[in-house]
């Protein structure tokens, strides 16, 4: 996991301070990385409910036949939350940043990031 | 070359985002009743504003309240001097909703009589009658259902690429709806509520704040949905991926989901 850890730890330094918490997580709920900010951040209950929006999302998408999930984007008040498949879909990967971060550079970061941390779930 | 004009021909919120998008770069100069102000460009983003002894943010609102006049775009003036940093489509709708501030702020007989130009409206060719934003006009229930079909038709037929948009209730049924798809009206609309609703309730528990907008990516389309006002009702936006920009569609949300907020009931 140290590689996965390592890409994490990239993005982080390339988000810089807008960078709020990123998790790898099985379509189980359960996180198999994590790195945040705050040293209080309970990443399993975000891995978890994340997880359900990717699943509710999946299912939604087959049900109106729109294609296969590939991104989930939240905005609130306080910060963009990016979710996205990784590999087969058996794991997702979520980036949380502040409201001041760019958006697309975030997605952009992500989309080249994928294969990366998909090859290192694998090894 | 430049360019003159009558702002009664073109608006000023046309000009600006007639430059953007074209990536223009050059000075704007518009004169009205005896003042000047200039708005600078540089690659379609504007960079600079300036009126009398006010420059940037605020000197472009006031410049934007300006509905009459003359203007001329310089492509040979270039000024460094940067006071603005704001992608141009979140300027442009602050400035608009600083116009529409300024007129809630005027006693309401003033205000009728000087309901502004239909600033949204006018950009995105919408009807002149439709309230303006800050208008509290109480609407009879048919009118209200017009009104928001009216809205959603508009955005439709703003680009080819939204198959479908509709207004829809936290109970899951459809208030309005436009579509150009065979996707029926209210399983759209009871899968969409399922997610919002889920998403606002994870938000909520995560304390990640309160949800303005989520959007959903597939190989083949994206659903964009936004709450409304008070949150009971949302705006469900679906475009096709690969002939959407999604910039766009984010700004068209935020800019009809003001105009609906102004016709839903509070």
């Amino acid at each position: 996991m140290a590689k996965i850890d390592d890409i994490l730890m990239d993005v982080r330094n390339q988000l810089g301070t807008e960078f709020v918490s990123s998790d790898i997580v099985g379509m189980d709920g359960l996180p198999i990385a994590s790195l945040a900010l705050d040293p209080e951040f309970d990443s399993s209950a975000v891995a978890a409910r994340l997880a359900m929006i990717m699943k509710l999302s999946t299912k939604v998408s087959a049900k109106l036949n729109i294609g296969t999930v590939e991104d989930n984007l939240i905005t609130t008040d306080k910060v963009f939350i990016l979710i996205r498949f990784l590999g087969d879909g058996s794991y997702y990967w979520q980036v949380s940043v502040s409201k001041d971060a760019t958006l697309g550079v975030v997605r952009m970061l992500m989309a080249e990031y994928a294969e990366p941390l998909w090859t290192s779930i694998l090894q | 070359m430049a360019v003159k004009g009558d702002l009664k021909v073109i608006s000023l919120t046309n000009l600006v985002q007639m430059n953007a998008q074209s990536g223009l770069t050059g000075q704007l100069t518009v004169a009205h009743a005896g003042e000047q102000g200039t708005i600078v460009f540089v690659n379609g983003e504007i960079t600079h504003a300036k009126r009398g002894d006010l420059s940037g943010k605020e000197a472009f609102y006031q410049i934007l309240a300006w509905d009459d006049g003359e203007f001329e775009f310089d492509p040979n003036i270039v000024s460094a001097r940067r006071t603005i940093q704001q992608h141009w489509s979140d300027l442009l709708i602050s400035g608009m909703q600083h116009i529409d501030e300024q007129i809630a702020l005027k006693p309401e007989s003033e205000h009728r009589e000087e309901i502004p130009p239909d600033t949204l409206g006018e950009l995105f060719g919408l009807k002149k009658n439709l309230p303006s934003l800050k208008n509290e006009t109480i609407l009879s229930e048919d009118t209200m259902a017009q009104e928001i079909q009216e809205i959603l038709t508009n955005l439709g037929k703003e680009t080819a690429d939204i198959f479908t948009a509709a207004v829809i209730g936290m109970d899951g049924f459809p208030l309005a709806d436009y579509s150009k798809s065979s996707i029926d009206a209210e399983v759209f609309s009871a899968q969409m509520t399922l997610l919002i609703k889920l998403v606002d309730t994870s938000t909520q528990k995560l304390q990640s704040g309160e949800v303005e907008d989520y959007l959903l990516t597939t190989d083949k389309a994206y659903l964009l949905l936004r709450f409304l006002g008070d949150s009971d009702y949302y705006l469900g936006i679906g475009a096709i991926r690969s002939a959407s920009n999604l910039g766009k569609l984010r700004l068209y949300s935020r800019i009809y989901a003001k105009r609906l907020n102004a016709v839903l009931p509070r």
